[in-house]
C-alpha cells in the first residue's frame, strides 16, 4: 500500500544520519547543523502525518494526489534554494552553506518519493516547474513577459 | 525596488506574532508552539534570502518570477496541511492542532505574498497547478481503469 511505503521513508532514520556527512562536507557549524536537522525531522513529521491521516485503501489516488502535491512543493523548494545558491556565488563568489545543505537534503526527500510517483507524470511537473521560471512555454510567455514587474500593484 | 518591497513583508516579528496567535488559538503545547514558531521563522528567511540573492535592478524579473514559484510551493504545502486536515477531522473528529496552526502561517505568509503579486498571474497560477493535480486525479483513474 502507498501509505506504508511513505511511511517507511518518513520513518528512514538514513534521512537523518545521511545529514551527518553532509553536514562535514560542508563544514556546517553547529547552529546550522541543528538547523538542518530541524528542516529535516519536519519533512519527515509532514510526510508522517499524511500517510497516517490517508492511510485507508479508499482514499489511495487521493493519497497519490496528494503525494503529487508534497513533491510539487519540494520541487519548488529546492528549484528556490538553487537559485539563490546560483546568485550568491555568481555575486559573491561562495553560496550559504546551510543553503546548500538544505537544497541537497530537499533532494533526498525528493528522489525517495519519487520512488512512489510515475515517471511520466513527474516530468510534466519538472517540465511545468522549470518553464514557469524561464517562461520558456509560449503558453506561459505569453502572459509572464517583461511587463511582469510594471504589473506588480505596489511597483 | 521589488526587493526592498519583499523585505518589507518579510518582518520576522510580523510573522512571529501571528505564529504565537495562532499556536494559541489551537491551544498547542509549549514544544509545538516552539516548532510552529521556527518554521515561519524559517519561512520569512527565505524571503530574505531571495531578497538580498536576486536584489539588483537587474534581477527584478528572476525574483518576481521566483516569489511566484514560492507562492506556489506555499500552496501546495497549505493544499497538503490541508487534506490532512480533513481526512483527520473525518476519521478522527478532530485535526492535530500543529497541522492546523502550520496551515494558518501558511495561509498569512500566502497572503503576504499576494500583495506583491499580480492577481492576474496569481488567478493563472492557482489555474495550473489546479489543472496539474486535476490531470493527476484523471490518470489515477485510468490507471485503474486499466488494471
Amino acid at each position: 500500500m502507498l501509505a506504508t511505503a511513505l511511511t517507511a521513508i518518513a520513518d528512514d532514520p538514513s534521512l537523518i544520519t545521511d545529514l551527518v556527512g553532509l553536514a562535514d562536507t560542508l563544514e556546517l557549524n553547529p547552529a546550522d547543523t541543528d538547523a538542518l536537522r530541524a528542516y529535516v525531522e519536519r519533512k519527515r513529521w509532514a510526510l508522517a502525518g499524511l500517510a497516517k491521516a490517508l492511510s485507508d485503501a479508499s482514499s489511495e489516488d487521493e493519497l497519490y494526489r496528494c503525494l503529487a502535491s508534497a513533491w510539487l512543493e519540494q520541487r519548488f523548494e529546492w528549484q528556490r534554494f538553487n537559485m539563490v545558491v546560483n546568485y550568491q556565488a555568481v555575486k559573491t563568489g561562495h553560496s550559504h552553506a546551510l543553503t546548500m545543505a538544505m537544497a541537497a537534503a530537499c533532494t533526498n526527500v525528493m528522489e525517495r518519493l519519487e520512488t512512489l510517483l510515475n515517471a511520466d507524470d513527474r516530468d510534466r511537473w519538472s517540465t511545468f516547474a522549470v518553464e514557469l521560471i524561464t517562461g520558456a512555454s509560449s503558453d506561459l510567455a505569453e502572459r509572464w513577459g517583461d511587463e511582469t514587474i510594471s504589473l506588480s500593484p505596489l511597483s | 525596488m521589488f526587493a526592498e518591497q519583499l523585505l518589507l513583508i518579510a518582518q520576522d516579528s510580523v510573522t512571529d506574532i501571528a505564529a504565537v496567535g495562532f499556536a494559541s488559538d489551537v491551544g498547542l503545547e509549549s514544544d509545538d508552539t516552539r516548532l510552529l514558531r521556527d518554521y515561519a521563522g524559517a519561512r520569512v528567511s527565505a524571503m530574505r534570502d531571495l531578497a538580498g540573492a536576486m536584489g539588483d535592478a537587474d534581477d527584478e524579473i528572476e525574483l518576481y518570477r521566483t516569489l511566484a514559484a514560492f507562492w506556489l510551493e506555499l500552496r501546495f504545502e497549505w493544499q497538503r496541511n490541508n487534506e490532512v486536515m480533513n481526512y483527520q477531522t473525518v476519521l478522527r473528529g478532530a485535526a492535530d492542532p500543529r497541522v492546523i496552526a502550520e496551515g494558518s502561517v501558511g495561509s498569512f505568509l500566502l497572503s503576504r505574498i499576494e500583495t506583491l503579486l499580480d492577481p492576474s498571474h496569481l488567478e493563472m497560477l492557482g489555474r495550473y497547478a489546479q489543472e496539474l493535480l486535476a490531470n493527476e486525479r484523471h490518470s489515477v483513474a485510468l490507471k485503474e481503469e486499466l488494471t
